[in-house]
């Protein structure tokens, strides 16, 4: 606790965070201006395409008032105005916020992203380190084709064989929906989780060969410390802190990957919420969905990277020290926004 | 004299380049995981390339009211679908359509990232900076709902599926490209051709660019996987590709409603994408080991 | 060392993200009768706003809502509901008057008067089934109304019978907030609207003080899944204890499994008709009589169902309207011959050949593909024009592609695949058949047509009525302007122990007293 502290009062890192957080602006205005013209200039974005019993005069003041009467420009503006204020619109379809929609099923959202970081992360370390110990052996190569394998199944797939398995023949879970409290966030979470096991296991592995062979660890062993307790003291404590800096673009994928997730197991989040506006056309709401998102994961992934600045005092000290150590900084903001 | 000596510049790097391949091929022939990969590939492609010489179109396509939804059988060895088709031989076609998304997805994001990362990381200053800043700008949003986005911005066609596919993963390899020419544009050799006063999109794309192929191949093979499933997965949202035509997604989702008792329509296709996606990966694995042997320990 | 602080922190960051906003699920507290307190159906069709006259899927109308009259499915007759009276009080249907039922209270305490019901045929989001058609209202008191039509329409009543045209609404509580306050209604059941997710989960709670049969259930939940396969584990496993449309592949193992229970519709009337239109305004076929005959005469219904995989399908006649209307058009009024022959077909192809002065070329059909059962309607569309020498497109869309492509304006298609539900046959011939409704999507723009709608809607003797209708459909019919090609028909499957649901075929299963036995 004293030591959190003691960084927060540091100088160079209010610095930092402060330059981190504006870094966010250009990345939300730009974001917005992307998905509101691509969304706004969709096929059959017109508000004709809602309701087959509007009267004309009816249509018109749709029309007018969701301003397509004017030029995209003009709607772009006004929606600005509106972000600024907290206002994403209203929805065409369910004819209410935007925002309300998104937030109803926000949670949803993060609890499966989050359920699903945690299966990733049970399943992937210890494979990781059961490979890295057993190096260039079969179980070596078995574990990674293990891990690839969740990568390689298509996720919907895999999530209709679980429901199938898992609800139709054992009982054992909902196969969807969100009545059902944690239960109800088993099949979605393990079927999202494998999918982003290949990457942590790989890490995982990767800076586990690198430990192992740290002269600390030789030295540990040469003291007659049993193996067993190297690794659990000594390896994995040093071999997480790569793996913790790809948790935010873990999350980043997860957020993505649960509209997949979410269509399949009938999940109520915001995937589920795109989709069924995408295919109503319902393009304020998509809009909306989509910058939401952006700025989701742009946060986590701010989240992420102070939190790793906070614990590597070196990275901390480039990003205070101005232009010199420009490109460094990119690889380290954009690492984590490849998704 | 000027052009003797860029002629020598150029046999030399050729020349170090071809040992240099038969040394990953060493490498990359000890990978067993990576050699059976490449082996599902080679297979897959040759369905792919001839599958219109042997595969007969009627099988695939005709109506057999009949014959609707066969358990497997002798007769077919992947049981019928609900128009009572052959599943076996709509799978087997399937080959060409999906590689084929896999291919001109990665192409086109290949086509417009490189030559943009090439650039951002050879000129440096204000272009790179612009350029990544709005790299990050597209990025910050999930792949598959910026997919999502262009789909529904283009219209739900096919072809259309390949380009927001394609598009969607632009920045990665605006990303991958950038860093590695980064690594390469203060090489000595390029120092060297700059002295010759060559054009500098000519040392872009004749010699900063070769050498820096290792890390774009491997992303290249990794994304084909990515993008197969990616396409997949929208057809299964009901964005991509449509049920009548055979595209292993299409068939997923056509059989995701009969998964209750007839669960061998889901069984095959599914298995078909997860055989040839694995074997991508395998195979970029593969060549990343191979071609990087720093990376691997 | 300062490193170590890192891995605690992280999971603890993921693990706030699992349990954020931490799922409450209140257990069933167990009730004094033998029934449970919370109903579950799923659905598949998502209702999309809380005003009832813009619903796409009224299914939570009744549920919500009360009609004015209501029309009872069995003995054919109107009912009262909300009015307890009604007459017409001239003889060309542009007036009536009402008498409404006293001491009936909305959602929100507010009593129910004649200042609702002209609200609720009114206002900005009124249907435009009723809303077309009303003129003005005069108020005699609280629970009397005349209400007066721009033009007659001996069907008003029907429709008044309707909650996605009629739901009562509460004038007061929409006008204090127009956004939510279309959600009070007075019908048996009030929204939750803290449980309710909008395009997914629709929770509602017993409404304590219904005037009419309070509903045994205590909370009612509604979820939307749109896979059919999805439905039926989610029904296998208890998630849910009835759900609508199983898979037709499906219903040998619910019948066969002893927990589950199914139900069709059949008997109560078609649900709806499939049928294949021609584009009336710029498609080939818009000027080609003969081509469109050669393409209803190609047709085998037969295939068309059977790869429909629809069990209780009923093989149409070449007449609109299904058997339970009186204005149904017996086939022995049809002029022409358009049953299934390909002989005759393919010489029908030479004559719209001719009179095309060359080949026809391609043809394209479009329909909601996004559903298998339209998708291989197309396909059986595609292989029978094969058949006879023409060559088909199949342009694959969804319903907002639809709307786009039958854009009165700018129509781009020849032949379109679609359905119509049949629930009243006022409506749907409307729909159907007059100019610029978004229903006729052959785009059919013809004066006889209109002119025979316009008259019968405004003459309230049944059976002159059934003879112009009936020369509607022998027009539609001869002129193969839509080729019927089937009724399909409507089911669901529940759980044993469940009771009250109504299945019905004519419109959407009826949950409003559904319970389950513990």
């Amino acid at each position: 606790m004293q030591f959190a502290s003691s960084i927060i009062r540091n100088d160079n890192m209010h610095k930092y965070i402060l330059r981190r957080v504006l870094l966010l602006i250009p990345i939300i205005l730009g974001v917005s201006l992307l998905v509101f013209v691509m969304t706004d200039s969709a096929e059959g974005n017109v508000l004709q395409l809602i309701g087959d019993d509007y009267t004309p005069q009816q249509m018109a003041e749709l029309m007018h008032e969701y301003g397509y009467d004017r030029s995209v420009l003009y709607r772009y503006g006004n929606y600005m105005k509106g972000l600024v204020r907290g206002n994403l619109g209203k929805s065409f379809i369910y004819k209410r916020p935007v925002l309300e929609l998104y937030l109803q099923r926000l949670p949803a959202t993060l609890k499966l992203a989050g359920a699903s970081i945690l299966v990733a992360i049970v399943l992937s370390i210890p494979l990781g380190i059961k490979a890295a110990r057993s190096h260039g052996t079969l179980i070596d190569n078995g574990s990674m084709v293990l891990a690839l394998l969740g990568l390689s199944m298509p996720n919907y797939w895999l999530g209709l064989m679980l429901a199938v398995l898992f609800s139709q023949k054992l009982h054992w879970f909902p196969s969807g929906g969100n009545l059902a409290g944690w239960k109800s966030l088993v099949l979605p979470a393990i079927t999202l989780g494998t999918g982003l096991m290949a990457t942590m296991t790989r890490t995982t592995r990767s800076s586990m060969l690198d430990v192992i062979r740290q002269d600390y660890l030789r030295t540990a062993r040469a003291k007659g410390v049993p193996e067993k307790v190297v690794i659990r003291k000594h390896g994995l404590r040093n071999a997480l802190i790569p793996i913790i800096t790809i948790i935010g673009t873990e999350l980043g994928k997860a957020l993505g990957g649960a509209v997949v997730t979410e269509n399949v197991f009938s999940y109520p989040g915001v995937g589920r919420l795109i989709i069924e506006a995408v295919n109503q056309r319902d393009t304020i709401t998509v809009t909306g969905c989509l910058i939401m998102t952006a700025v989701l994961v742009a946060v986590i992934q701010l989240f992420v990277d102070i939190l790793y600045a906070v614990v590597d005092p070196r990275l901390r000290a480039q990003y205070t020290t101005g232009r010199r150590k420009r490109g460094k900084k990119q690889q380290i903001t954009t690492q984590g926004a490849v998704v | 004299m000027t052009k003797t000596v860029g002629a020598s510049i150029d046999t030399g790097t050729f020349t170090k380049k071809k040992s240099q391949w038969v040394e990953v091929w060493g490498r990359f022939k000890k990978n067993k995981g990576a050699m059976i990969g490449l082996f599902v590939l080679i297979i897959l492609i040759g369905i792919a390339l001839t599958e219109g010489l042997w595969i007969p179109e009627e099988k695939v396509s005709t109506i057999v009211v009949a014959d609707r939804l066969q358990h497997p059988s002798r007769a077919h060895w992947f049981g019928t679908d609900e128009m009572g088709r052959d599943i076996f031989w709509r799978t087997l076609y399937a080959t060409r359509f999906s590689l084929t998304i896999g291919f001109v997805a990665v192409v086109v994001s290949a086509v417009i990232g490189i030559p943009i990362g090439a650039v951002a990381g050879y000129v440096g200053g204000k272009v790179e900076s612009i350029v990544m800043r709005l790299t990050d700008i597209f990025s910050a949003i999930p792949t598959i709902l910026m997919a999502i986005a262009i789909v529904s911005l283009l219209g739900r066609t096919t072809f259309n599926l390949m380009l927001a596919v394609g598009i969607s993963s632009v920045p990665l390899f605006i990303r991958v490209t950038r860093a590695s020419v980064l690594t390469v544009k203060n090489e000595e050799y390029i120092e060297a051709v700059k002295a010759l006063g060559k054009s500098d999109l000519y040392i872009v794309f004749r010699h900063v660019l070769p050498n820096c192929l290792s890390p774009i191949i491997v992303q290249v093979t990794l994304r084909i996987a990515s993008a197969i499933i990616s396409s997949s997965s929208l057809s299964f949202l009901g964005l991509g590709i449509k049920p009548p035509t055979p595209e292993w997604g299409a068939l997923l989702t056509a059989g995701k409603e009969y998964i209750m008792g007839y669960s061998y329509m889901c069984l095959y296709p599914g298995l078909a994408i997860m055989i040839t996606v694995l074997a991508f990966n395998l195979v970029g694995d593969g060549l990343r080991d191979s071609l990087d042997p720093k990376l691997k320990h | 060392m300062k490193k170590r602080f890192l891995v605690p922190l992280l999971m603890l960051f993921v693990a706030s993200l699992v349990f954020a906003g931490g799922a409450k699920e209140s257990s069933d507290a167990s009730g004094d009768s033998g029934y449970r307190d919370h109903f579950v159906a799923a659905i598949n069709t998502m209702p999309v706003t809380l005003h009832p006259g813009d619903n796409d899927a009224p299914i939570v109308n009744d549920l919500v809502y009360d009609e004015l009259i209501r029309y009872n499915k069995v003995t054919k007759e109107f009912e009262p509901s909300l009015a307890v009276k009604w007459e017409w009080i001239d003889d060309t249907a542009t007036a009536f008057r009402m008498e409404l039922r006293q001491g009936v209270k909305f959602h929100n305490g507010n009593p129910f008067t004649a200042e609702d019901v002209e609200y609720t045929l009114s206002n900005k989001g009124a249907n435009s089934n009723v809303k077309s058609a009303f003129d003005h209202a005069v108020i005699i008191d609280d629970y009397t109304i005349e209400v007066y039509l721009k033009n007659g329409d001996a069907d008003y009543f029907s429709k008044l019978s309707n909650t996605l045209y009629a739901g009562v609404l509460n004038k007061a509580s929409v006008l204090a907030d127009p956004d939510n306050g279309t959600a009070i209604g007075t019908g048996p059941w009030k929204y939750d609207m803290k449980g309710t997710l909008m395009g997914d989960t629709y929770k509602f709670v017993r409404n304590e003080e219904y005037w009419g049969k309070k509903p045994i259930t205590k909370q009612l939940t509604l979820r939307y899944i749109s896979s059919a396969s999805s439905r039926l584990i989610a029904l296998q496993n208890d998630e849910v204890q009835a759900i609508m449309e199983p898979n037709a592949a499906d219903v040998d193992k619910i019948k066969n499994d002893p927990r589950l229970e199914y139900h069709s519709g059949t008997g109560v009337g078609p649900a709806k008709l499939y049928y294949v239109g021609f584009n009336m305004i710029n498609g080939k076929g818009a000027k080609n009589i003969y081509l469109r005959q050669a393409i209803a005469r190609a047709l085998n219904l037969a295939d068309i169902i059977a790869t429909s995989g629809d069990l209780n399908a009923v093989e149409a006649d070449g007449s609109f309207w299904g058997a339970n209307t009186a204005f149904r058009a017996p086939t022995s009024a049809f002029k022409v011959d358009l049953s299934y022959n390909l002989e005759e077909a393919r010489a029908l192809v030479k004559k719209a050949e001719a009179l095309n002065g060359g080949p026809i070329g391609k043809l394209t059909i479009t329909g909601n593909t996004t559903k298998a059962i339209n998708m291989s309607m197309c396909l059986v569309v595609q292989q029978a024009c094969k058949a006879i020498g023409l060559d088909v497109d199949i342009e694959e869309t969804d319903s907002a592609g639809i709307k786009a492509k039958t854009d009165w304006n700018n129509p781009n298609f020849d032949i379109i695949q679609y359905n119509v539900p049949l629930e009243d046959w006022a409506s749907a011939v409307n729909r159907m058949f007059l100019p610029f409704s978004g229903n006729n999507r052959a785009l059919l723009n013809d004066d006889y047509v209109t002119n025979l709608i316009t008259k019968a809607a405004a003459i309230t003797n049944d059976a002159e009525r059934a003879r112009m209708y009936q020369d509607l459909q022998v027009y539609i019919h001869d002129n193969a302007i839509y080729v019927p090609a089937y009724y399909g028909s409507r089911d669901g499957a529940q759980r044993k122990g469940v009771e009250g649901v109504v299945w019905s075929n004519d419109g959407y299963p009826e949950f409003a007293y559904a319970t389950v036995r513990k």
